[in-house]
């Protein structure tokens, strides 16, 4: 098999990891409220029987496919209110699951969001680097900081 | 949750995929993949690539192996090793399937919060 640059596999992405940012133009609390409510959720992730209570299991449900129900497994890790949300994640009962965890930062009448989803891999050290040491999100204040220091 | 039809299902054989997570957590198994991916090698020929002994080489070949990711050809008396990039695939479409999802999702985010005061 040839390698060409475009099929190149990246061995060195060791990290399966998903790190995304986004910010909102939207209040904390209201960004917090589309998280960690079932209605919330239901709204643009998928439908479900969340309870922000740590320990429930709860389930999303979406239109199944292939080979699979439509139905991912959680059980909430963390509830912060209104900073910190973290699930774990498995579309089947036999898979370990994976982790979910969503950081809020307010700036201004702003909010970032910070999503991280880890692969099978990292756990279960990664419930607590992801949770306990964070993830260098909060882009807002960092770039804000440093304009001030000009 | 819309898996795209380039895709296969986002979870594929959890015990494969833990083998290959596993196998490339290791830069040195790392970059023996990368060599194996351009022809293939003995052990004798990889050992000229790294300071470890044919011992450590074997070792890491070995897991390589059990994770599907390396297949052995035999030259003569020589046994040759070459990368199999299939289960590689499998691990690949996990990270891709998600980081589309999420792209998507985030978007949907915005728009509902950003819409509903």
């Amino acid at each position: 098999m040839s390698a060409s640059q475009s099929d190149r596999i990246n061995y060195r992405a060791e990290a399966q990891v998903i790190r995304r940012s986004i910010v909102l133009n939207a209040p904390l609390l209201r960004v917090w409220n589309a998280l960690a409510t079932s209605e919330g959720l239901a709204c643009w992730l998928m439908s479900n029987d969340f309870q922000p209570i740590v320990g429930t299991r709860f389930t999303f449900r979406a239109e199944p496919q292939g080979d699979w129900n439509g139905v991912v497994e959680c059980e909430v890790i963390r509830v912060d209110e209104p900073h910190c949300l973290a699930f774990t994640w498995s579309e089947a009962p036999h898979l370990t699951p994976t982790l979910v965890a969503f950081e809020l930062h307010a700036f201004g009448s702003q909010t970032e969001v910070c999503l991280v989803h880890s692969g099978r891999e990292h756990l279960p050290e990664t419930f607590s680097s992801v949770l306990d040491q964070g993830w260098g999100c909060n882009m807002l204040r960092r770039l804000a900081e440093l304009i001030e220091r000009e | 949750m819309e898996l795209s039809s380039t895709h296969s299902a986002p979870h594929a054989n959890d015990a494969s995929l833990t083998a290959i997570y596993g196998a490339l957590a290791d830069p040195t198994r790392r970059e023996m993949m990368e060599l194996l991916e351009t022809r293939e090698f003995s052990i004798t020929g990889l050992a000229k690539h790294f300071p470890i002994s044919r011992v450590a080489i074997s070792k890491h070949l070995l897991v390589l192996a059990q994770a599907g990711l390396v297949e052995e050809r035999k030259v003569g008396r020589e046994h040759r090793y070459h990368l199999n990039p299939t289960p590689l695939h499998q691990a690949h479409a996990w990270l891709a399937h998600y980081e589309q999802f999420w792209q998507e999702k985030l978007q949907a985010l915005k728009a509902h919060v950003e819409d509903h005061p």
